[in-house]
């Protein structure tokens, strides 16, 4: 009986090691779930931030080759390079501007570092 | 010898406050920034959506104008009868028609400027200048945004 209520008394000293790190293995979780979610929220911001003023680049382009009247794929590209460099865009790392041209004329294209297209323009004289 | 049963010692107890505290300062940092994070990103959606109608705004109002009477007046730009202004968190069109206004956030500056260059049609430009996201907490962008009128 002595020996029954020693152990009961030893029990209820704290949390074992074992009760320990499972507790901080539940936090630890928790953190997991929750810092990617941040993240999340913060890139898609920047995406979304991003995708905003290359619309804004592509329609500052079309409203210039409109008024000049030159649609030609050199005007075009001089048009679209001097936008793009005095956008926000041109400081953000990895966003890329690139003109192509093709058989109906030239297509413009601002992408994120990870290839994904922000704008694209297509523009035939 | 007595076993020791009677609760924590003075070490343990600090141990485990400073455990605690630990954890609430990191789960409160972690939900601080997060709350701060979707706050950020609900305002900024909003400048650049603003921005996005301002586009459509700006370059239509200006399209029926001359760059010949194109003109910067302080913060004012004037285009024949057609005034923009920039005043209470407003960008203000006026014509003899009436006015009409874009609600701006606290945290946008307008301010214009006139393109000119030999062998191009001239630009006017409308500066919107939003704090940047990402890099300094200070640093801001400035977003251009042109119309070309039609010349006389």
């Amino acid at each position: 009986m002595n020996g029954f209520a020693y152990q009961r008394r030893t029990r209820e000293r704290g949390f074992t090691l074992i009760e320990l790190v499972g507790g901080l293995a539940m936090l630890g979780m928790l953190f997991g779930f929750f810092y990617p979610a941040l993240r999340g929220v913060r890139d898609a911001q920047r995406v979304f931030e991003r995708e905003s003023c290359a619309v804004i680049v592509m329609a500052n382009v079309l409203e210039r080759i409109e008024a000049a009247g030159a649609r030609d794929t050199a005007s075009v590209r001089r048009v679209f390079r001097e936008e793009f460099a005095a956008s926000p865009l041109a400081a953000c790392s990895g966003v890329r501007a690139m003109e192509r041209e093709t058989d109906a004329g030239c297509v413009l294209v601002i992408r994120r570092a990870n290839d994904a297209v922000l704008a694209r323009l297509e523009i035939q004289p | 010898m007595k076993p020791r049963t009677a609760g924590f010692s003075m070490i343990e107890l600090f141990a485990v406050l400073a455990i605690v505290a630990v954890l609430l300062a990191a789960c409160g940092r972690l939900f601080g920034d997060g709350w701060v994070a979707l706050h950020r990103a609900l305002r900024g959606a909003g400048d650049h959506q603003t921005a996005t109608m301002l586009v459509q705004r700006w370059q239509r109002a200006l399209r029926a104008t001359a760059p010949e009477t194109w003109r910067i007046t302080g913060a004012r730009f004037e285009a024949g009868a057609l005034t923009v202004r920039s005043a209470d968190q407003r960008l203000v069109f006026s014509d003899p028609r009436g006015s009409t206004s874009v609600h701006l956030s606290r945290r946008v500056e307008c301010s214009f400027a006139i393109e000119r260059a030999d062998g191009e049609p001239d630009r006017a430009v409308l500066l919107l200048t939003v704090p940047a996201t990402e890099g300094a907490p200070a640093g801001r962008r400035i977003i251009r945004i042109v119309a070309c009128g039609e010349p006389a």
